[in-house]
């Protein structure tokens, strides 16, 4: 480098702020969708196993069932140590194991409701979509009972002509 | 830098300045401009905004899977299995309040690990050097208890699919 050069030179920078500018949007967008998406699901304690065989959910249009334990009252979307720290020592399966509602995509029903309202639900959808992955995601201290009565709603939404596939919702990574 | 080696042998011939030569000749180059710098500052900034957007993330997404089911009644006219095949059955029954009293073809057996390793040795599949009795399409039964709570009913299936076998059924004990 000589003489001349260092002298006349001015600091070559980058102007990095739009840069930050796009990047702060991008999270604001993604926090807010991440936090969206996460309100459709209702928390709940889904079975753990040692072994999953499970995969990852694919890409087809699917319909979420979620069938809720009852639990006492935490208030509105507690959190997963929440969730767990309402069961007697700490035992994911130590509650009630009566189901207290089923939540159809971001529609909340009652359980004694779930035998009239569920399959019509179902059906509505299959209607705007003849291939549906259903994917019952049942809290794992629910009696098998109930979970038995919501299967037997699914596959009574079966529609001729229409393609209803069956997914059971598990933990792929143990719980921390 | 050998510019500046040679500036300073140059003045190192005066003997008054020789004490002092490194000081000045790192002197005099500060003096005439500031060593150019990346500012590193922004690119932080952008870092840590990115780690913290990982984090919070980090936090919603679940590890949840799906594992892939047959819907009861849905398909069973079309391809039912002859039912001369006697089922492998599996039957859990409620203990307690959480637990589970756990069987397989009528034998007591304590846990699903173990349920795993039974249907391992029973399994025929030539492929991987199983050599049992049931091929991976005969049925198998899962009786469960109604107050068997879910986590035990989808083990056992989940110890089911994952051995290979295909054709798992899970219904109501009678």
């Amino acid at each position: 480098m000589s003489h001349v050069h260092r002298r006349g030179a001015v600091t070559p920078t980058m102007n990095i702020t739009p840069l930050i500018d796009v990047v702060f949007l991008l999270i604001i967008f993604f926090m807010i969708v991440s936090k969206i998406s996460a309100d459709e699901l209702p928390e709940l304690l889904v079975p753990e196993m040692d072994d999953p065989a499970a995969k990852a959910p694919g890409e087809m249009s699917r319909i979420v069932v979620s069938i809720l334990p009852t639990l006492p009252d935490v208030g509105k979307r507690p959190e997963g140590d929440a969730l767990q720290a309402n069961r007697t020592d700490n035992n994911p399966l130590n509650i009630a194991g009566d189901a207290r509602a089923v939540q159809v995509g971001i529609r909340l029903i009652p359980w004694d409701r779930m035998a009239e309202e569920l399959a019509p639900e179902i059906e509505a959808q299959l209607k705007q979509n003849a291939k549906l992955e259903v994917m019952v995601r049942a809290d794992a201290g629910v009696y098998f009972r109930d979970v038995q009565a919501v299967l037997r709603q699914v596959s009574a939404a079966q529609l001729p002509d229409t393609e209803l596939t069956l997914n059971f919702v598990m933990l792929i990574e143990p719980r921390l | 830098m050998a510019e500046a080696h040679q500036t300073a042998s140059l003045e190192l011939s005066d003997p008054l300045e020789e004490t002092v030569h490194h000081i000045s000749a790192r002197r005099r180059r500060g003096r005439d401009t500031t060593p150019p710098q990346l500012s590193l500052t922004s690119m932080i900034d952008v870092i840590f905004l990115l780690l913290v957007y990982f984090v919070v993330t980090a936090n919603f997404t679940q590890d949840e899977g799906v594992l892939k089911a047959n819907l009861p009644g849905a398909d069973a006219p079309s391809d039912a299995p002859p039912p001369t095949d006697e089922p492998l059955r599996i039957s859990i029954d409620p203990r307690g309040e959480t637990g589970y009293i756990l069987s397989l073809q009528n034998q007591n057996i304590q846990d699903f690990t173990q349920l795993t390793q039974l249907l391992v040795q029973y399994q025929r599949d030539d492929s991987k050097k199983r050599y049992g009795m049931y091929p991976k399409d005969h049925p198998v039964k899962i009786e469960i208890g109604d107050e068997v709570r879910w986590q035990h009913a989808l083990a056992a299936f989940n110890a089911a699919a994952k051995v290979g076998y295909e054709n798992v059924q899970m219904e109501p004990r009678r």
